[in-house]
């Protein structure tokens, strides 16, 4: 029987995708998990796996097209089946066929004037029919985005199957999530047109204020900060430290090199912090609630502040890296999160983070922590400062403020501050490190 | 139709039996000359005189024995237990002889006699003397297990087992006793087997048998009341199962709730909760619940004794959880 597939959810966080290129054309036939599409979410490229062995019958979202999480992209089934019935069918839900988000200097053709109005008139539609129910139910409205297929009853996965409904992009009411029958219902007689959002569309008052989007990336790093921030009892040490030989072993890079290019004061802080982490394993860890998961790499990640959000590219295994290797591939990294975005194993699992406000000139502050990692340094600006010295002397110093926030749960305070202190010890002494 | 409690309606099918069968007798403690412990004998031993009701001493073993071998001899013994409690005694003669003669001797022998009492618990009868037995008789096959509800299905049930040519186990209720029903005053017969639609609804399925079945009604009322509309289902017989009228129900609502006022470990009650999960999987939208009766031995003190049982508000609440709704 031919069947509707759908975007579905190719990561945790992705709420819509692109479609990147269909792998099969219309006619080819495939087997379960050949790669069927790519789609471009929010943060990577990701494969669009054949749910079943078919044959593609009917593209429904050409490459280019945008579909959130539960929006039909094409139609499959036995090769030479008649799609006409699934595509009255999608008609009938008020499911124009979506039109692929890429500019155009043409005038729009009739067709896509037909689907813009039939889009608008099916949100105001849907607005209107949102207005009468009982406020709960509209959540029903908007699919969640599970990876796999969220827990069900049996009768709300016959019924699903029945009725043709992809159950990963329907929201379940019951107990942790369940997708039960009234959730397949609601879904069903649902006009699903969440490819216009119908609150853009009613008019607002001038002075309303503006709404916007929460972007996919936006909702992870809500997510996962207010996550790590409301479980993790944090607590932060503070230590002014010495900026002097730094600033010197950095010349001293450039120098080595031949050139004008110095290590970057972050590839020096991630070496030196590794090699801090060397000593104090006890740092390097991972509360999990029923044991404590101790690191055997350094993994360090970098916080870096992209235009539309934060990322944390990890350089692996720093404390066997030199510093020059560090900088070299937090530097691909950057560059790669700035232009193609960077794969999860890319940015995920950093077992400390260190993030540096330095260059805006911010004194010092405090950070959340990242996840699995259980601390995170924060490095203020380097600001000469009046410093006096053993001998009575005022001298003028180059200081930096380091701020060290830690889980609790894993690391008592005493545990911390021998950490820093170390760390402290090798910024202002960088050759104490071979000691 | 006459109204009758439910101990009158036992007589009158006993009484029935009798006058209709030379061969049925009653035995058991006080079924003579004190008309019954609880009356359900009562004026048969005036008019079948000792030879047809007989007291025994007070030996569980020893008379239930006497039943067996009557049975097999060629009577049809109607065997009162004072209770259940009490035939915990008679347990071999039932398990070891009633319900293996004819299978083992290959079809030559049958056994073709009744095991009746109150089972379950009653009033301020504490912990020895306030259980549900029902899963013992159930386990066993060669055995045929009853639990008329009402009046009506004790009359006919009960006649039924006087009847069947193989053991039967009637389980009725000290607190039904006086329960009154409509009961049709021409002769009739309920089927052994055969379960019954007590209440048609289409939101869930509430199984129950025996005393429970008010609590059990009480609940589908107040559920009523609320919009949602409960079928009841009166297992009446226990084995044989009528499964087929509960797995028709169960498919029809997508939701079952099984309320048996015994414990809850391997009871009548889970095994049904196992067979509807089993036989309605894909049908079910939500778990099976379990309604019993509290995982303890019964507390003397009324107010924790009533609290042990099933009651209205607790398949209120199972209900909750089976329809996901928490406005009930």
């Amino acid at each position: 029987m031919a069947e509707i597939i759908y975007m579905t959810a190719l990561s945790p966080t992705m709420t819509e995708g692109t479609i990147a290129r269909w792998k099969k054309s219309e006619g080819d036939s495939f087997a379960s998990g050949d790669l069927l599409l790519e789609v471009e979410t929010d943060k990577a490229s990701m494969d669009y796996e054949a749910p079943k062995s078919a044959s593609l019958l009917k593209i429904l979202l050409p490459a280019g097209g945008k579909a959130k999480v539960g929006d039909p992209i094409g139609i499959i089934g036995k090769k030479g089946e008649d799609t006409a019935g699934l595509m009255a069918s999608l008609a009938e839900k008020s499911q124009p066929s979506p039109v692929p988000d890429t500019p155009s200097t043409q005038p729009p053709s009739n067709q896509v004037i037909q689907n813009v109005s039939a889009r608008l008139d099916a949100a105001i539609e849907s607005h209107n029919a949102k207005e009468k129910l009982p406020h709960d139910a509209k959540d029903m409205f908007t699919p969640v985005s599970p990876v796999t297929v969220p827990p069900s009853s049996p009768l709300a996965r016959k019924l699903a199957k029945e009725l043709g409904i992809d159950l990963r992009a329907v929201k379940g009411s019951g107990p942790q999530g369940r997708v039960v029958k009234r959730d397949v219902e609601a879904f069903a007689v649902s006009p699903r047109t969440q490819t216009v959002q119908p609150d853009v569309l009613v008019p607002q008052p001038q002075s309303a204020p503006a709404k916007i989007p929460v972007s996919g990336k936006r909702a992870v790093i809500a997510r996962r900060l207010s996550e790590s921030f409301f479980t993790a009892p944090h607590y932060y040490l503070k230590k002014k430290v010495s900026a002097e030989k730094l600033l010197a072993l950095r010349q001293f890079s450039a120098e080595l090199a031949q050139s004008t290019e110095k290590a970057s004061l972050n590839a020096l802080l991630m070496k030196l912090a590794a090699e801090a982490l060397k000593r104090h394993p006890e740092i390097n860890v991972h509360f999990a609630s029923d044991y404590i998961e101790q690191f055997a790499a350094t993994d360090i990640a970098l916080a870096v502040a992209l235009d539309d959000g934060l990322i944390t590219p990890v350089v692996r295994d720093c404390a066997d890296k030199s510093v020059r290797q560090i900088d070299t591939e937090m530097k691909a990294l950057i560059e790669k999160a700035r232009t193609k975005g960077l794969a999860p194993s890319e940015y995920e699992g950093g077992t400390f983070t260190i993030t540096n406000l330095g260059s805006f000139g911010i004194d010092e502050f405090t950070a959340i922590i990242n996840p699995p990692g259980s601390a995170i340094l924060a490095v203020g600006a380097i600001k000469k400062e009046a410093v006096p010295q053993e001998d009575g002397s005022i001298g003028v110093i180059s200081m930096m403020t380091l701020t060290l926030g830690c889980d609790h749960r894993s690391i008592d305070g005493a545990v911390g501050a021998r950490f820093l202190k170390d760390l402290a010890l090798f910024i202002e002494e960088p050759a104490s490190v071979l000691l | 139709m006459s109204e009758l409690t439910y101990r009158e309606a036992l007589n009158r099918a006993m009484d029935e039996e009798m006058a209709r069968d030379g061969n049925v007798f009653i035995i058991g403690e006080e079924v003579g000359e004190y008309d019954g412990a609880y009356k359900v004998s009562k004026g048969l031993l005036a008019k079948y005189g000792p030879e047809r009701v007989r007291d025994t001493p007070i030996a569980e073993l020893g008379f239930t024995g006497l039943g067996v071998g009557a049975a097999i001899a060629g009577l049809r013994p109607v065997v009162e237990w004072m209770t259940h409690n009490f035939a915990l005694l008679a347990l071999d003669q039932v398990v070891n002889n009633a319900a293996k003669m004819r299978q083992m001797s290959g079809g030559q022998l049958k056994v073709p006699v009744v095991f009746r009492g109150p089972n379950g618990p009653a009033e301020y009868l504490a912990a020895q003397h306030s259980q549900s037995f029902a899963a013992y008789w159930a386990h066993v096959p060669g055995l045929k297990v009853v639990a008329p509800a009402t009046p009506a299905d004790a009359y006919g049930l009960l006649k039924s087992a006087i009847r069947d040519d193989n053991p039967v186990v009637v389980l009725e209720a000290e607190m039904m006793y006086s329960w009154k029903g409509e009961v049709p005053d021409h002769e009739y017969l309920v089927p052994i087997g055969k379960a019954n639609v007590v209440r048609e609804g289409s939101d869930l399925t509430l199984i129950t048998f025996s005393k429970p079945l008010r609590v059990t009604l009480e609940s589908a009322e107040m559920l009523a009341q609320k919009g949602i509309q409960a079928e009841v289902i009166d297992l009446r017989s226990i084995r044989p199962l009528d499964e087929e009228t509960l797995y028709a129900s169960v498919r029809k609502t997508g939701r079952c709730i099984v309320i048996d006022e015994a414990w809850p470990m391997a009871s009548v009650g889970s095994h049904v909760a196992w067979l509807i999960s089993k036989n309605c999987f894909d049908t079910l939208d939500a778990q099976v619940e379990l309604v019993s009766g509290e995982d303890v031995p019964m507390p003397y003190n009324h107010n924790l004794e009533l609290l042990a049982q099933p009651s209205a508000r607790k398949i209120i609440d199972a209900a909750k959880k089976v329809l996901y709704r928490e406005d009930l």
